[in-house]
């Protein structure tokens, strides 16, 4: 299971977890609590290299669309197929199975430019 | 912003809020999804005190009060109601209600929320009446108009020489509360202990509730039976909690606003200022039925005439998406299946969402008459990508109706 204090954060809401030359991003369990219910993740397609900043999935609940930004750039290598079948895994599980995408490889020093998990909590406590 | 007098027991019910039409409004409890279920499978009880209560009483009050709706109020009978859209002369939706003939001279009209200052507005401009916010609408005014020569419209919304009405504005006193769903009758009823009499759909009836008094309305804006309870703001949450723990061997599950939007849809009914609005016409959302053509004259009669001969530009549709996503309000509607970026647009999604128990994402938008037939194909473009779609028949859903079994002997 993922520890969320080891992870890297953004202050729109995603979180990506740096092993190596790739990163896995998902959204924060604040995230998923303020969008709720999710009933549909739109994936990246695979390869598609992305810059940090760039929309690259949607997640959409029954209240609205919410867009997955990327916290680092790199290339899309792996998606979350399960998503498809178990958006809910978002909702459940923010950290682990809920999961979004991969980038492989991914820039390191952006990832470590990042919010750690104290600086996300108190963005989040400034009512973010 | 406004909050409901049961902003406190939502809160501690761990309630999300949203802004919605000037008010602070409770989104979900639990689960937008689970309170959906609640109400299909079980029983919901929403708080919808941001609707606006107002009541147009006076011995001309059924008179005066008709040419400003579609409906024919003249057959309204008193315990009964009717949902009538609002028109302005043009023919477009000022706003949309329910009327409930509470007595002989007495009608309440519920009104969305956005839209309470505007209609009262509108009723002061018609009816020429005095406004009260007091509880005895003890200011009556005479209206005496010098009767003109001018067209059949004019002298109905002037009324007789006699003409006496009188308007009263009951959002600050008045709260609603919604139970919904397959049990939510059987509860109200047993609550009511018989101060209720017979209830049939549409019906509204004066009664009490934990002894307190009420208005039972047999209505709803969900697709299911159950009733809706008009009660003095003083009242509203010692009745909430009765109904909360009363309900409880039942499963009763307090809904927000989310699940109200996704059950309303699911049952085709369209939301005012968001389906329809302004620049809509009751022909135009598929609401002929609305429309009484044997009454009298009515405010924007003609150019619903004229309309239905010049023919519709677009009409309001249901579709069901075909391919992954969720439509979204204002997203284009695009003719055909297979169309591309840029395709020939004939239309926009006015209100979306995604059913999970259907596992399909519905929607309702505004198209061109000649993709408005059930089974047409559509494309409705989100985020980008074409996705197809086709029109389906309205509603979505439709709740299986008890019957009688008749013993074979």
């Amino acid at each position: 299971m993922a520890d969320p204090r080891q992870l890297r954060y953004t202050k729109t809401h995603e979180w990506i977890r740096p092993d190596g030359k790739k990163a896995v991003v998902g959204i924060t369990q604040h995230a998923q609590e303020e969008i709720s219910d999710v009933v549909f993740v739109e994936l990246p397609k695979l390869g598609r290299a992305v810059r940090q900043g760039d929309e690259v999935a949607v997640v959409e609940s029954v209240k609205a669309a919410f867009s997955i930004y990327a916290p680092a750039s790199g290339t899309v290598s792996q998606v979350n197929e399960a998503l498809a079948k178990d958006p809910g895994a978002i909702n459940r599980s923010p950290y682990d199975d809920g999961w979004i995408f991969v980038l492989e490889p991914v820039d390191p020093k952006e990832a470590d430019g990042l919010l750690s998990h104290d600086q996300y909590e108190e963005w989040v406590k400034g009512g973010h | 912003m406004k909050r409901t007098a049961l902003y406190a027991a939502q809160k501690a019910l761990h309630a999300k809020f949203i802004p919605f039409g000037g008010w602070e409004l409770a989104v979900s409890y639990t689960s937008i999804l689970q309170e959906h279920q609640a109400v299909r499978t079980g029983v919901g009880l929403f708080d919808v005190s941001h609707l606006g209560h107002l009541e147009v009483s006076g011995p001309e009050a059924v008179d005066r009060l008709d040419p400003l709706f579609t409906q024919d109020l003249g057959r309204l009978e008193v315990g009964r109601a009717v949902y009538s859209p609002m028109l302005n002369p043009q023919g477009f939706i000022l706003d949309e209600m329910i009327l409930y003939r509470l007595g002989a001279d007495r009608i309440r009209l519920v009104v969305n929320a956005a839209n309470g200052d505007k209609v009262l507005e509108w009723l002061r401009g018609h009816l020429r009446a005095p406004f009260t916010t007091s509880s005895s609408p003890s200011v009556v005014a005479e209206d005496r108009l010098q009767r003109g020569s001018d067209s059949p419209l004019d002298s109905r919304l002037r009324g007789n020489d006699r003409g006496v009405v009188a308007v009263e504005d009951l959002r600050e006193r008045v709260g609603t509360l919604a139970v919904q769903g397959p049990r939510a009758v059987g509860l109200v009823e047993e609550l009511a202990r018989g101060s209720l009499g017979p209830a049939t759909r549409y019906s509204v009836r004066p009664g009490q509730i934990g002894g307190r008094p009420a208005f039972f309305a047999r209505t709803g804006y969900t697709g299911e039976d159950g009733f809706e309870l008009f009660l003095a703001a003083a009242d509203l949450e010692p009745v909430w909690s009765l109904l909360l723990e009363a309900g409880r061997p039942l499963g009763i599950q307090p809904v927000g606003l989310g699940a109200r939007d996704t059950l309303r849809l699911e049952a085709g009914l369209p939301l005012g200022g968001t389906d329809l609005d302004e620049t809509t016409t009751p022909l135009e959302a598929g609401m002929e039925w609305t429309v009484a053509w044997q009454k009298g004259p009515f405010i924007g009669r003609e150019a619903l005439e004229r309309q239905r001969r010049e023919g519709l530009k677009r009409r309001l549709v249901g579709f069901r998406l075909k391919g992954p996503g969720i439509p979204r309000t204002g997203y284009p509607i695009h003719a055909g299946a297979g169309a591309g970026a840029g395709g020939n647009r004939i239309g926009q999604v006015t209100s979306g969402t995604f059913l999970p128990d259907q596992g399909q994402a519905i929607g309702l938008g505004l198209v061109a008459p000649e993709a408005s037939a059930p089974g047409s194909d559509l494309s409705i473009e989100i985020h980008g990508r074409q996705v197809p779609a086709q029109v389906v028949q309205l509603p979505f859903y439709r709740r299986q109706k008890q019957r009688w079994q008749i013993p074979v002997s």
